[in-house]
């Protein structure tokens, strides 16, 4: 067969090149297409931000840079120049909390400095900490109201505030698939917020309802936002990761009292070092009558309950 | 002595020595290893401590005018201003019962057990107050008369578990702020007074307040 009949020829362009042609410029067209998310995805991420380490694997100068590259995030996000620093924990400190009932009023007050000081979103009022409402002779925290609303201590009622009750032996960092989540040497449990992929396991796993998840992207104003931030602790978190209550590491990893504290009117909380045998925490674990939440599930909490 | 004889005391020492060093390098190993995590935290005890500040409100033992001076200090006027010829000292009858005050003090609101004044308030020294045992106590140490009968909460306060404080709960790295009783409790009527509460969280699961 000659080739006149076989392949038509047009202008010197055979018909074996013309589908080659189409079929690269459509394959072009579909990964050009194909593509497209990534660009909305540079919007929000940096390839800085992106090719970070996690916070365990980075040397002392990666993580200076980080740091300061989040400081300048915040001032151009937030409008607030503020301090990042990193706060490693004391060697010879293992804390310990402990909330009174018996003195407990339900105020709320431990919840609205936490929102304050860890630079939680302000349209949610959200905190780490939740001020159950309970029937007096019920301890089953489920059956608690978070959203009471009424002078309080109201009659027949006693509250429990719950927040993360940084256990020795924590579901959430067993159920973490990218291991964002862990236990610190102090006993806290910390959470590197550039390493969460956001799967919120570990929220459904924590059994204190202790873990928050960020749907949107926290609103605060400038001139509310608290500049003295640490990593670990209170930096403004980004969209869709989850976060927690770390005892305020930025002030108590400094030997200050966490802001719940402070702020409780009645003195219900009580802080310090578990391995100091003067520590006044230890005292009211010798000495008064304690209570472990869910103590059955074998979490090992470093938070007690106790009463007078 | 011989030869062989001095060679071998000159032995028997040099392994003496050699045993001694051994020992004592074993021991310090062992102590090293068995010193347990706490001594850092023992360390900072035996450092200089800071120190803690127990705050009593301004103007305590004072009758409050609403007035400050130059420095923000309020002011107040002392009790024996007014004292010195009324109740005990004066021609006036000792009055011992917030109902019999008609007038003055007429706006005190008294709910705190059986007390009268002067369980309290030293009956011819009125800028001071008085123990059970009738020694005076001045208005800043009102803690040392409010123990006599509320000594599970003195000895809670000691131990830092009743009372709000501000500051360090490491007092080797700095110093602690504490409230005294009647920073709180208004003597008069110590029980805590009901308050609102701070609003709840938003929370989209949380909105079914009852």
């Amino acid at each position: 067969m000659s080739q006149d009949q076989g392949e038509p020829n047009i202008g010197g362009i055979t018909r074996r090149t013309a589908i080659k042609a189409l079929g690269a410029t459509l394959g072009a067209a579909a990964f050009a297409r194909a593509m497209v998310p990534l660009q909305s995805l540079t919007k929000e991420i940096s390839v800085d931000e992106f090719l970070q380490k996690h916070y365990r694997e980075m040397t002392p100068e990666e993580l200076e840079k980080v740091l300061r590259r989040l400081e300048k995030e915040t001032l151009e996000n937030y409008g607030a120049e503020v301090d990042i620093v990193d706060a490693r924990p004391i060697p010879g400190v293992e804390y310990g909390y402990a909330l009174n009932l018996s003195v407990c009023v339900g105020c709320r007050k431990c919840a609205e400095a936490c929102h304050k000081e860890n630079n939680h979103d302000r349209t949610t009022n959200n905190s780490y900490i939740r001020v159950l409402e309970m029937e007096q002779g019920s301890m089953d925290m489920e059956r608690g109201n978070a959203s009471y609303n009424h002078p309080v201590p109201a009659p027949g009622k006693f509250y429990m505030p719950v927040q993360c009750q940084q256990c020795a032996n924590p579901p959430c960092v067993d159920v973490c698939p990218v291991q964002a989540t862990w236990k610190e040497d102090d006993g806290i449990v910390v959470v590197d917020y550039n390493w969460c992929i956001g799967c919120r396991y570990c929220e459904a796993a924590c059994p204190y309802h202790a873990r928050r998840f960020n749907w949107k992207r926290p609103e605060i104003p400038a001139e509310e936002v608290n500049p003295v931030q640490a990593y670990l602790a209170n930096r403004i978190r980004p969209k869709g990761v989850v976060e927690k209550c770390h005892f305020c590491l930025h002030r108590t990893r400094e030997g200050k009292h966490p802001a719940c504290l402070e702020a409780c009117p009645t003195g219900a909380r009580v802080f310090g070092n578990l391995l100091d045998p003067k520590s006044d925490i230890r005292w009211v674990l010798e000495n008064k009558r304690v209570y472990i939440l869910k103590e059955e599930l074998g979490t090992q909490p470093r938070f007690f309950y106790y009463f007078d | 002595m011989t030869k062989g004889s001095r060679k071998k005391v000159f032995y028997v020492a040099g392994a003496l020595v050699l045993g001694v060093v051994l020992a004592v390098i074993l021991v310090r190993s062992i102590a090293t290893k068995t010193e347990p995590a706490v001594a850092v935290a023992q360390e900072a005890h035996a450092q200089e401590m800071h120190e803690v500040v127990i705050v009593t409100p301004p103007g305590i033992g004072t009758l409050r005018t609403g007035l400050q001076d130059l420095h923000g200090n309020p002011v107040g006027i002392a009790c024996s201003t007014c004292h010195a010829d009324r109740g005990a000292q004066g021609d006036t009858p000792m009055i011992e019962r917030a109902e019999d005050l008609t007038e003055f003090h007429t706006d005190l609101k008294f709910e705190h057990g059986s007390l009268t004044c002067s369980s309290c308030h030293h009956p011819e020294d009125r800028d001071q107050l008085r123990l059970s045992n009738g020694t005076k106590v001045a208005f800043a140490n009102v803690m040392e008369l409010c123990a006599q009968c509320h000594g599970t909460q003195f000895r809670s306060y000691e131990h830092g578990a009743h009372g709000g404080m501000t500051g360090h709960w490491d007092l080797s790295r700095g110093p602690r702020v504490r409230n005294s009783c009647v920073g709180c409790h208004n003597p008069h009527a110590p029980a805590f007074p009901q308050m609102m509460p701070a609003p709840p969280p938003r929370d989209r699961f949380f909105n079914l307040s009852p």
